[in-house]
């Protein structure tokens, strides 16, 4: 409490954890039984996948945070927030927009998920703008190698 | 923005593939869990156990070094998706890239999105949220998060350190513990898997034996140091700690409620899986009735040569008793619960067996009572070949289940009932009244009333085929066939019983058949041993001891119409093959050769009369009005074991597992042989309606009480 906050910032999604941390995550997952192993658990070795580098890894941990949502509706507002990181992380923004927007939709008042939803939001335009950027430069150049060669042509 | 409508479009596209997706893996795991709930555990289990042959995984560990990687490469299922050491293997298929699946596998529909539960709690954790960010202080704070446990992330924060600790301390020791654990656990109910945190702590506190201060910090430092600086950081330090640890101990809080709800729905899948149980096990007793009645039909058509195949007589068999008898099948079916299909399909041997049976009735009217009963004996010859499906309902009752009750079955206290298997039929006597009540036990009912003995019934043993024999004070012992009294209800009492052994000459105390033997023990000082076959009686054997002054008084007091409660000279009997074992009210038990008629063996030890014995092939147990059961060895002859209670024994029966006593209390008293532990069942200690008499069967107990209650327990 004192130095943990109650959720988690996107700041905390980076760093990863050492090998054996991990490790030790999973076996904790799994000597209680896998699929049955205690939600916390699971989380925490979700988690430990997200923050690492490995993007396989990043998925792996979503997937388990998917699970977790499914499992536990207790827990569905928390997981919407860490599956919106999850996939904010692994670039997956269509995704993570998607989780946000639920997020605010369910808790209209929670400065953390719109925090979290305008990150999503401007990342998907600065995406968009980048994506309509290389298209109007390829535009562009078709249309300069185009009257390169019409005005070749010309004379 | 193209890339906003792109992404949309597939997101488009992966709901439409994950719904079928989710279908397939949907319905499997659902098959998974209510079939076999415990396989993926049981799967782990046998990895850790069973790691490529014969060397457990611990000792690989420890020989290989490889600390972390037991369960690396084992397994890249789909299902198994702890064991995929990373995400490359987990989505990796033939079909398309990992980014694709991933996307497909870890899609939420959007009706699951919008299903969170706005219950209150969750409308605190909203407003908790807000606080959170609103840096409202931190007393806010701990109380919000006393509100409702910390997050998941708190919770991950939280076990890091112990994580971060347990690599850097002692590495190997640990992880050879959690390995350990890892076994132990899994072995374990899913209530005893703790969580990381719990376990790191339950280890520091085995290793350490004590708690030791955060780091940098020392006992003497603190007492002897003059820096407030250093204080105040110690004091920060430590507050710190203090923090973390109410996290941790939230967690576990909710980690608590957390499995109080898995169990809660177990529970109701367990309710649900039971009641399927019931149902199969009210079908297969239907169809096995059926089934009897078919082997009964064709066993009488080759005893009387009477094969023909031509279906004219069958039809005009039917037209003749059809209507009457297909009525009376069908108001015994058992309920709407037996499957509609199955209840056509018998329809037709139905009305065949009905007529059947009639003709067997009426042709042993005729030939008299030997040929009724070589009609059993070969009856029984049949059930011998006989595929029994026994019920195992009771199993899946919690012992000290009530399983149903019938209130005041009789009107004064019950003196005696038996019931051939759970679930199956019961039969009860009260006090006052000579009549025998027949109760459906698994359809909780009162199916028939037998008249005919002409003073109350002391006594009754049942066997599987209901075949009941009674005992009365009317010094009379009846023989009945309880299946015609549950076919017909209406059919008079006297056809229902197939003989009256009548050569006794005082109430019948106690009365004990096995195969074609039949015992009985009476207030006349004599025991009888009858032949089921013919009805006569074998031999007659005489007790002799002195009771004293006893016996010119229970020799008068004990009329017909005398109701008073003189305990009876022959308490308890039992017959096995020759052995036969009675006891008596002096107290003694003895064990007779009915070959020879001769008492081969005194067991003494009582210090008033037995009520009660019986005996398997290893001990004989016996209650009796002293207060105690005593349970003796028949190989030595000699005491094995003997309980007190708090009340005369009046009552009692074991199997291999328990001993059932009822002892004029409210509880009946359960020992358990194998735990040997005591226990009671039912009721109220001090209730005033003590139980009078008790029976017990595979785990199903039904007792009798003094207002005449009967109940069923499951122990």
């Amino acid at each position: 409490m004192s130095n943990i906050n109650f959720l988690p910032t996107i700041e905390d999604a980076y760093g990863a954890l050492s090998a054996e941390q991990l490790d030790i995550l999973r076996q904790q997952v799994l000597s209680e039984g896998g699929d049955i192993a205690s939600i916390q658990s699971r989380f925490n070795y979700a988690w430990g996948l997200v923050k690492s580098h490995d993007a396989e890894d990043q998925r792996l941990g979503v997937k388990l945070l998917t699970d977790i949502y499914k499992e536990s509706p207790m827990r569905r507002r928390e997981s919407l927030y860490y599956l919106a990181i999850g996939c904010y992380k692994l670039g997956e923004y269509a995704m993570a927009k998607r989780y946000a927007d639920a997020l605010v939709a369910h808790e209209p008042d929670n400065a953390q998920a719109r925090t979290l939803k305008a990150m999503v939001e401007q990342k998907i335009q600065t995406e968009g703008l980048k994506g309509a950027a290389l298209v109007g430069a390829g535009l562009a150049a078709v249309a300069a190698a185009a009257g390169f060669l019409l005005r070749q042509r010309r004379p | 923005m193209s890339s906003g409508t792109s992404g949309d479009q597939i997101s488009h596209f992966g709901k439409t593939l994950t719904t079928t997706a989710s279908l397939v893996f949907g319905s499997q795991s659902m098959e998974d869990t209510i079939l076999s709930y415990s396989s993926p555990y049981k799967k782990i289990l046998h990895d850790t156990i069973t790691s490529s042959g014969g060397t457990s995984s611990l000792m690989k560990v420890e020989r290989s070094g490889r600390m972390f990687t037991p369960f690396r490469t084992r397994n890249s299922a789909f299902q198994d998706i702890f064991h995929a050491s990373s995400g490359r293997g987990y989505f990796k298929n033939g079909f398309s890239d990992t980014r694709t699946s991933f996307q497909v596998l870890s899609y939420l529909s959007d009706a699951m999105l919008a299903d969170i539960p706005s219950s209150e709690s969750a409308a605190a954790t909203s407003g908790k949220l807000v606080t959170e960010k609103g840096e409202k202080g931190k007393k806010k704070r701990a109380e919000t998060a006393h509100a409702r446990g910390p997050s998941l992330y708190q919770g991950f924060e939280a076990s890091l350190p112990t994580i971060n600790q347990t690599i850097t301390t002692h590495q190997k020791k640990q992880i050879m513990n959690r390995d350990i654990k890892s076994i132990r656990e899994s072995d374990a109910t899913p209530e005893d898997v703790g969580q990381d945190v719990d376990i790191e702590k339950g280890e520091e506190e085995t290793t350490h034996d004590e708690f030791t201060l955060p780091k940098g910090i020392k006992p003497e430092h603190l007492s002897n140091s003059y820096s407030i600086k250093n204080l105040k950081g110690a004091v920060q330090t430590i507050t710190d700690n203090l923090d973390l640890l109410e996290i941790q101990k939230n967690l576990a809080a909710s980690e608590i409620r957390e499995l109080d709800l898995k169990m809660e729905k177990l529970k109701l899948m367990r309710d649900l899986v039971f009641r399927r149980v019931a149902k199969i096990e009210q079908n297969e007793l239907f169809l096995e009735k059926h089934l009897m009645n078919i082997r009964e039909r064709i066993d009488m058509i080759e005893e009387y040569n009477l094969d023909n195949d031509t279906d004219a007589e069958k039809a005009y068999e039917e037209a003749t008793s059809a209507p009457e008898d297909t009525k009376d099948q069908y108001s015994e079916l058992p309920d709407a619960n037996t499957a509609e299909s199955g209840e056509t399909v018998v329809q037709e041997p139905q009305v065949n067996l009905a007529s059947a049976q009639k003709s067997l009735k009426k042709r042993s009217k005729q030939t008299g009572y030997s040929h009724k009963n070589h009609e059993k004996k070969v009856q029984q010859h049949e059930f011998r070949h006989l595929r029994k499906t026994y019920p195992t309902l009771q199993q899946y009752y919690e012992p000290g289940a009530n399983i149903l009750s019938f209130d005041s079955a009789h009107e004064d206290n019950v003196t005696c009932l038996d019931f051939n298997l759970p679930f199956g039929t019961l039969c009860s006597a009260g006090k006052l009244d000579p009549t025998i009540k027949v109760w459906n036990l698994s359809k909780n009912k009162h199916v028939a009333s037998i008249t005919g003995h002409l003073a109350t019934v002391s006594c009754m043993q049942m066997d599987q085929y209901n075949t009941l024999i009674t005992g009365g004070r009317d010094a009379l012992l009846k023989m009945w066939d309880i299946q015609k009294a549950i076919d017909n209800d209406s059919i008079p009492s006297d056809e229902v019983c197939i003989y009256t052994f009548d050569s006794h000459i005082d109430e019948i105390t106690a009365l004990s058949f096995e195969a074609n033997n039949l015992v009985s023990g009476s207030q006349d000082r004599t025991i009888r041993q009858w032949d089921l076959n013919n009805g006569k009686c074998v031999q007659t054997l005489d007790i002799n001891f002195a009771t004293g002054g006893n016996l010119s008084r229970s020799m008068i007091g004990s009329g017909f119409l005398n109701t008073n409660n003189d305990h009876p000279i022959i308490g308890a009997i039992q017959c096995y093959d020759a052995a036969l074992a009675t006891g008596t009210k002096d107290g003694i038990v003895r064990l007779w050769d009915l070959r020879s008629g001769r008492v081969v063996r005194t067991l003494e030890g009582h210090s008033d009369a037995v009520t009660s014995l019986q005996f398997d092939s290893l001990n004989l147990v016996t209650g009796s009005l002293d207060n105690s059961i005593r349970i003796w060895d028949l190989r030595t002859g000699t005491l094995a074991d003997t309980f007190s209670y708090e009340h005369p024994v009046t009552c009692l029966q074991f199997d291999l597992n328990k001993i059932v006593v009822a002892n004029q209390e409210g509880t009946v008293k359960v020992y358990n042989r194998q735990e040997k532990k005591h226990w009671f069942c039912g009721g109220d200690e001090h209730s005033e309606n003590a139980v009078e008499y008790v029976r017990y069967k595979d785990g199903y107990l039904v007792e009798g009480r003094a207002n005449g209650d009967i109940n069923a327990w499951a122990i």
